[in-house]
């Protein structure tokens, strides 16, 4: 029961931005993908959840191959992605992104994510407090609050969290990795947090891969990869 | 004066019930079928078809016709229009591919039904009616009804329905929405079937009062195309809005000048429109980033 | 035209290496095929209208086809230039068309202008209308700009339809109003141009038909195969990339309709030439579709692909072939439900776009130039690394006053810029040097690419000064920042993809922004010895990034840390003082790294000033000589890359803890919430 990828290979138009890329999420497991900016990360995490079609390798998830599934296939398989950015709908209100995303859990068990969203919304009140404003009018912080809500309403297997702290402070960002912390630990997801914030990633992560110029450069438990060079050069050069 | 106000808000009524099919796709998938007028012909030519030889009655042959219309609509929409619009915003090659299907309908319908007028032979409201003192045909102003009662409808089914609010997600953001497990796709496809459906209906409607021929479609084409720009692609009350400027201008105008320079000037407006407020009068403006 | 001085020897020192056959000779050789050209090209109008030369009767259709060919051609290589090069693809060709054989036959009849002044006022009339749609269209793109054009083509139709003085239905001129059905032959100075109307009188009108079409086609040739052309292609692939060239897209969109709309005028005449006669029903949106079937068809924006596709369109449509295909329909599927002409071409249409996308002369000339490509890519030799002071040959730059060592670039004073709520830049200094680089670098969303596009003009500053040379760039728009000597490049390198290298780089001298049309399009024999400067700068720029053996390869093709390079080569091209790369490491391996950290100190040592926004920390180290670090659009650190790489906000900044050994508290000075994870 793991989500795996193989041999990964993927990129725009000739430009494979990727190259052989292994990782492998357990359930219930918080694995960080740390990398500067121009590292891949993105594409990564758009490879993953089928948003961007890979060249070469395979993914699977729980024994079953799922690189040729649609993303909105591998969405109703429990393979939910935080994009970049969060993309709320910006035009619709807190309530309607968050009902939007049980989408993705309606055919899989709604009951499950409807009290794991009650249960984000209780230690978060302040989304309470927004639920009727457009999701376009709220601050950073709270957007991605909204975003995380919204995929845990889809009722994720696996989460793929494509740099949850964009254009947060670090406390907003602390606060952000609290509640992933949280989510792995209620929803049993595997968590995949693709990460430039190294730091702190690696603080709530049990194993990390170290991604540079579309590579896997190391891997390890977190604390391992925290203190090894490779970290240090991935993003400050040698 | 009243009697221009009135035939000009009633026949908008039919260019606003065409261009809702226009906006309902334009919303999902930032698309038009521009064989829209030939749609209208397709639905007349069924519903006439099923009546008169294979012997419905007139409301279950509406309703077979509607439906299957729409389901060309659908067909299209995936054979010749997703294949064609998958270059992002600038690609308009589902705009030619469109405009060649509207090409092969005449072409297809003319040879087989010749080019002259026929009688729908049922579906009219045989009736005149009397609006603000001005006269007025039933069926005008049912077709000016059904616009209005299907524009509220959409409205309703829009921003209430589950399926209403998955619409709304692929106008504003089709890949996120495919991230939730919602297919754009099959989300466009339907919408571009209940368009069709729309445009089918008008069609048949439009028919019984004037007869179906193979030319039906291309003067309701411009018109609902202008009633779509005019009132704005993205807002779902633009065609009624839309419809009545158009009516009303080529109505004024055409009485005064004749209904040449009432065309003309309906195109005017619609120029104008796309030059002061591209995005149309109700249409919401599109930010531009780099 | 003789060489001032050897272009052997020129090219040689620009280049470093002996110039190889196809360098020699070049500009004879440019010459050489335009005349082969126009040869060719009146060679085969002379043959096509050879069958008219006796006035029999049997070769009157065979003069109409050829006649509606030359029509079509002129009016299909004008909307070329909208549709293909430009995309803008536009419905409304066929209102120029009509607009144009309208207005002519009205003012031979009506007005009575003589022949030569009824021509002119027409195409320049038609001119004239085109560029007000233009001004009036051109802030649309995609399906807006086609709308618009449609309903001018539909409107043009309905008035023709309908207006009495055109005669309305019955075409013009009619026998009931004007007392004949067809005009009299045209006579320019004397001679009778016939129209193939009559059995026994020698079509002439074919003369004067055949020669404008030569003469429009080697004009149109010129034109294309420009810098004019370049920066249309330019436009057609964004009009921000046409801006940081230097481009005023929107006079050059409006210049680039009224010209699609002249020649499409001159088809109007030719069919005016032919029949003598207009009927409104020969220009519906069928003619206008058709036109523009005939440039996809024939392969839009390549030069003869309209030609060839305007041929085989006007052939289908008159010959036996499509009718042969009817009529099987008929035997063999269905009586009645058939397709014929209009139908099989909206089919034709359709497989075009789905089988062809790039046309017929864009599908062979790929196949060409990728075999092409091959073989130039078979002789590849060191590349990109090799031959360090030979790819190092002259300066490129000649160092202007201002360009002191040391003077002042760039200076940006308290800028503020936000989106909404978002403050992305806030109250930045910066100030770049010349002869120096000055990176910026910073975690995701710091505003690092903002401040780029502040420069350039892409944003304007909601406050504060951004001055080049103390100039105020703050209100002025991308090209104009262009023109003063600011190149840039782009996050993802934004390359015209189907054109050669050599091509890509031509695009970025000053010409592409400043050669007028008409010079463009006569091509004076100053213009063959600027073309052959071009090309011989070109050489010298891509062998100065390291991609002399790739001139000929399409953009397409290149790996990516090669296409990065074009893309810097293009930029420089136009010899700018100040020069800003957006991430120009990004995708580049550790040796294409290198390579580029040389070339830009070569630049350094140039005197230009450079910003660098990066995050390829070994570069930056490498070539800096000021690094500003920014986070949440402030500036976080400045000083030399030594300096900002060690301090600990930057640090923090980047692996997003407080310091280096690790973190009990955070940065911001505000009370952390939320308690510990």
């Amino acid at each position: 029961m793991t989500l795996q990828a193989r041999g990964l290979e993927a990129g725009y138009g000739r430009a494979a931005i990727l190259s052989s890329i292994d990782l492998t999420l357990e359930p219930g497991g918080i694995v960080a993908v740390i990398g500067s900016n121009g590292a891949g990360k993105s594409t990564l995490a758009r490879t993953l959840a089928g948003l961007l079609r890979l060249k070469q390798g395979e993914i699977e998830a729980d024994g079953v191959l799922v690189q040729d599934h649609s993303a909105e296939r591998r969405a109703r398989s429990g393979l939910i992605l935080v994009p970049e950015g969060r993309r709320l709908f910006g035009r619709q209100t807190v309530a309607e992104n968050i009902r939007i995303g049980g989408r993705a859990a309606s055919r899989r068990s709604p009951e499950r994510a409807r009290q794991n969203v009650e249960m984000l919304l209780d230690s978060f009140p302040v989304l309470r407090e927004r639920w009727n404003q457009k999701a376009g009018l709220l601050s950073g912080g709270e957007q991605q609050m909204v975003a995380l809500t919204r995929a845990v309403a889809s009722e994720p297997r696996y989460l793929l969290l494509d740099e949850p702290s964009l254009g947060l402070s670090p406390r907003l960002t602390q606060e952000v990795f609290r509640l992933v912390t949280l989510i792995a630990r209620e929803t049993g997801a595997g968590i995949l947090l693709i990460e430039q914030m190294a730091e702190q990633a690696l603080q709530i992560a049990d194993f990390a891969y170290v991604l540079e110029q579309g590579r896997i450069t190391a891997e390890g438990p977190s604390s391992e990869v925290g203190s090894s060079e490779a970290v240090r050069t991935a993003y400050l050069g040698k | 004066m009243m009697d221009v106000v009135v035939t000009g808000l009633v026949t908008g009524g039919l260019y606003a019930l065409i261009a809702q099919g226009f906006v309902l796709t334009y919303i999902t998938t930032n698309t038009l079928n521009f064989a829209i007028g030939e749609f209208m012909v397709v639905g007349a030519f069924l519903a006439m078809f099923l009546h008169g030889n294979v012997g419905l009655t007139g409301l279950l042959a509406i309703a077979v016709a509607v439906l299957v219309t729409g389901l060309l609509g659908g067909l299209t929409y995936r054979v010749l229009v997703l294949p064609f619009s998958t270059e992002g915003k600038h690609d308009t090659r589902w705009l030619l591919t469109t405009v060649g299907l509207s090409f092969v309908i005449v072409n297809l319908t003319t040879n087989a039904e010749g080019a002259n007028r026929q009688p729908l032979g049922f579906g009219n409201v045989d009736s005149i009616v009397t609006v603000l003192g001005e006269r007025v045909t039933g069926q005008q102003l049912l077709l000016a009804v059904v616009a209005v009662v299907v524009t509220v409808l959409l409205v309703v089914v829009i921003s209430r329905t589950r399926l209403g609010g998955d619409m709304r997600a692929v106008s504003e953001d089709a890949e996120t929405t495919a991230l939730m497990g919602i297919s754009p796709r099959r989300i466009g496809a339907l919408s571009y079937v209940v368009a069709m459906m729309l445009v089918g209906l008008g069609g048949i409607l439009w028919a019984a009062q004037t007869g179906v021929s193979p030319g039906l479609g291309p003067p309701l084409l411009i018109a609902a195309f202008s009633a779509g720009i005019i009132g704005g692609l993205t807002s779902l009350w633009g065609p009624l809005l839309g419809g009545a400027v158009y009516g009303l201008v080529t109505a004024a105008v055409g009485t005064a000048l004749g209904s040449l320079w009432g065309e003309v000037s309906g195109l005017l407006v619609v120029i104008a429109v796309l030059i002061v407020r591209p995005e149309g009068l109700l249409g919401r403006r599109v930010e531009i980033k780099v | 035209m003789k060489p001032t001085n050897s272009p052997r020897t020129t090219a040689q020192r620009w280049t470093g290496r002996r110039p190889g056959r196809r360098h020699a000779g070049l500009r004879i050789g440019a010459l050489q095929r335009d005349l082969l050209f126009l040869v060719a090209a009146a060679v085969v109008a002379a043959l096509a209208i050879l069958p008219g030369r006796t006035g029999e009767g049997t070769s009157i259709a065979t003069m109409q086809l050829v006649g509606q060919m030359a029509a079509m051609i002129v009016a299909a290589i004008g909307l070329n230039l909208v549709a293909g090069l430009t995309r803008l693809v536009s419905l409304g060709q066929g209102a120029f068309y009509a607009l144009g054989a309208y207005a002519f036959s009205y003012l031979l009849l009506d007005v009575g202008l003589p022949a030569l002044p009824a021509m002119l006022v027409t195409v320049l009339g038609c001119a004239g209308v085109g560029a007000v749609v233009a001004l009036g269209s051109l802030r649309l793109r995609g399906p807006e700009f086609t709308m618009i054009t449609l309903a001018l083509a539909v409107l043009v139709q309905q008035i023709l339809l309908r207006w009495p003085e055109l005669g309305a239905a019955s075409g013009y001129p009619n026998p009931l109003q004007h007392g004949t059905g067809l005009l009299d032959p045209v006579s320019v100075l004397g001679f009778e141009f016939d129209p193939p109307l009559t059995g026994g009188v020698v079509a002439t009108a074919m003369v004067p038909i055949a020669v404008i079409t030569v003469v429009a086609l080697v004009l149109y040739r010129n034109l294309c195969r420009s810098a004019w052309g370049r920066s249309l292609r330019a436009v057609g692939e964004s009009d921000m990339l046409a801006a940081h060239l230097g481009v005023n897209v929107f006079w050059r969109k409006t210049a680039a309709l009224a010209l699609s709309s002249a020649l499409g005028a001159v088809g109007g005449i030719f069919y005016v030439l032919i029949y003598a006669h207009v009927q409104p029903e020969s220009f519906d949106l069928f003619l206008s579709i058709s036109i523009l079937l005939a440039v996809l068809l024939g392969g839009g924006g390549t030069v003869l692909g309209p030609v060839i596709g305007s041929a085989v369109i006007v052939w289908l449509q008159q010959s036996q072939v499509l009718d042969g295909v009817t009529s099987f329909e008929q035997e063999h599927l269905s009586s009645s439900w058939y397709l014929s002409t209009p139908g099989l071409l909206g089919v034709l249409l359709i497989l075009v776009l789905f089988l062809m996308p790039q046309g017929i002369t864009g599908t062979l000339a790929k196949l060409w130039s990728h075999r092409a490509g091959q073989t130039t890519s078979v002789e590849t030799e060191p590349g990109i690394a090799g031959g360090g002071d030979e790819r190092r040959v002259v300066r490129l730059l000649e160092q202007p006053d201002q360009m002191r060592d040391g003077a002042q670039a760039l200076l940006l004073t308290d800028v503020t810029k936000r989106f909404g709520g978002l403050v992305a830049v806030d109250a930045l200094d910066l100030s770049v040097d010349y002869g120096s680089v000055h990176a910026i670098i910073g975690p995701n969303g710091a505003g690092k690419s903002t401040v780029a596009n502040l420069v350039t003009g892409v944003y304007r500053p909601g406050s504060g000064s951004v001055a080049f040379e103390g100039t105020e760039l703050s209100t002025r728009r991308p090209h104009d920042i262009a023109r003063l000597g600011v190149a840039r490049t782009f996050q993802t390198p934004q390359l015209f993809s189907s054109e050669t290298v050599l091509e890509n780089v031509k695009a970025g001298f000053a010409d592409t922004a400043s050669l007028p049309w008409w010079k463009a399009s006569l091509k004076p024999p100053g213009q063959y010895r600027r073309e052959a400067e071009l090309d011989r700068d070109a050489r010298a720029l891509l062998a100065r990034v390291g991609l002399a053996h790739d001139e000929r390869t399409l953009a397409g093709a290149l790996a990516y840390g090669k296409a990065r390079a074009l893309e810097i080569a293009r930029a420089l091209a136009r010899q700018p003082r100040l020069l800003i790369l957006d991430e120009p490491a990004a995708g580049l391996n550790s040796t294409e790294v290198a390579v580029l950290g040389e070339l830009l100190m070569e630049l350094r040592r140039d005197g230009m000033a450079l910003v660098v926004v990066e995050h390829h920390m070994d570069l930056v180290a490498s070539v800096a000589d000021v690094v500003t670090c920014m986070a949440e659009g402030r500036v976080l650190a400045r000083g030399t890359a030594a300096e900002v790489l060690a301090d600990q906000e930057v640090v923090a900044a980047y692996l997003g803890r407080p310091a280096e050994d690790g973190g009990e508290t955070l940065t911001d000075p505000r009370p952390a919430g939320g308690g510990q994870a």
